[in-house]
């Protein structure tokens, strides 16, 4: 893999990961 | 007649003045406690409604629990169906829940399961979420860590729909092949992918109901207010008002169809 790929996947999964626990906490606002 | 319903928190009744359960963000601390779960479902929810007012015509089996994903459901309806004596035309009410909760071991066995909403772990601070609980077995804060790794390394939101979908698809399936009649809700966010809900409806869209969960977060303001408590959950109120718009109103409709 190329340099390029691995900081681009990098900073994708990153971008994912922070993208995914405001629209969880959007979807679910309930504890319990 | 034998009513088992399935689903979380809504169905519960947390929220209902005697299972009161929240964290407060003035005071920064938890109102009541998290026991409130393991006294069963609440006096007011609208199940237990159901079952005052039609008290000589149906037995209302309330197997929901706070926090509940859809596959925690399926298997919380199987349970039913091996503890009590299902005949034909029983009915099953699934009211599904968000699909971004899955099932995961315990903090207390490891062989136990409990449902964990993906977000939960990020909405407060890991010691105010646990602040009674003393463990020697369990680093909690590495559990933590596995599941903010989780859901940046194995989760995503196929993931979700799949498990989800199957969940609801299975019991819907379970109830036609043992003559029951399933009636089944999903709150309006529903699955990421939004074909989903169609194919569901193609199998079992006649006996769909709406369910509590978007009657509290309504488009209406006053609605909102008047029916929720301070973290989101229906009161008493919430639970009578959706009960006499949906439920009752269903219920009565089933009466004269046996009846016819």
């Amino acid at each position: 893999m190329n340099w390029f790929k691995k900081i681009y996947y990098k900073i994708r999964t990153e971008y994912l990961y922070r993208k995914r626990i405001k629209e969880l906490r959007k979807r679910d606002p309930f504890i319990y | 007649m034998n009513v088992i319903v399935i689903g979380d928190s809504f169905a519960f009744g947390h929220g209902c003045k005697d299972r009161t359960y929240f964290y407060d963000p003035d005071l920064k601390e938890y109102i009541g406690t998290p026991d409130f779960m393991y006294k069963g479902p609440s006096e007011y929810c609208w199940a237990n409604l159901l079952q005052q007012e039609f008290k000589d015509k149906i037995k209302v089996i309330n197997k929901a629990f706070p926090g509940r994903s859809m596959q925690g459901m399926y298997w919380d309806l199987l349970k039913a169906f091996r503890k009590y004596e299902v005949r034909d035309g029983d009915i099953v009410i699934f009211t599904g829940t968000v699909v971004n909760r899955i099932e995961i071991p315990t903090i207390h066995d490891a062989y136990d399961t409990a449902s964990w909403g993906l977000n939960w772990h990020t909405m407060l601070p890991i010691n105010e979420r646990f602040k009674n609980v003393k463990l020697a077995h369990m680093n909690l804060e590495e559990r933590e860590q596995a599941q903010s790794l989780y859901i940046k390394y194995l989760w995503n939101e196929t993931i979700a729909d799949q498990q989800a979908f199957s969940a609801i698809m299975s019991a819907w399936a379970l109830c036609q092949h043992r003559n029951i009649q399933f009636f089944w809700s999903l709150p309006r966010v529903g699955f990421y992918d939004k074909k989903l809900i169609g194919t569901l409806r193609a199998y079992a869209g006649k006996s769909e109901i709406k369910g509590l969960l978007d009657y509290v977060f309504g488009t209406t303001p006053e609605i909102n207010k008047k029916y929720r408590v301070i973290d989101g959950h229906a009161n008493d109120d919430g639970h009578k008002f959706f009960y006499d718009v949906e439920i009752r109103q269903m219920f009565l409709k089933l009466f004269e169809e046996i009846k016819q």
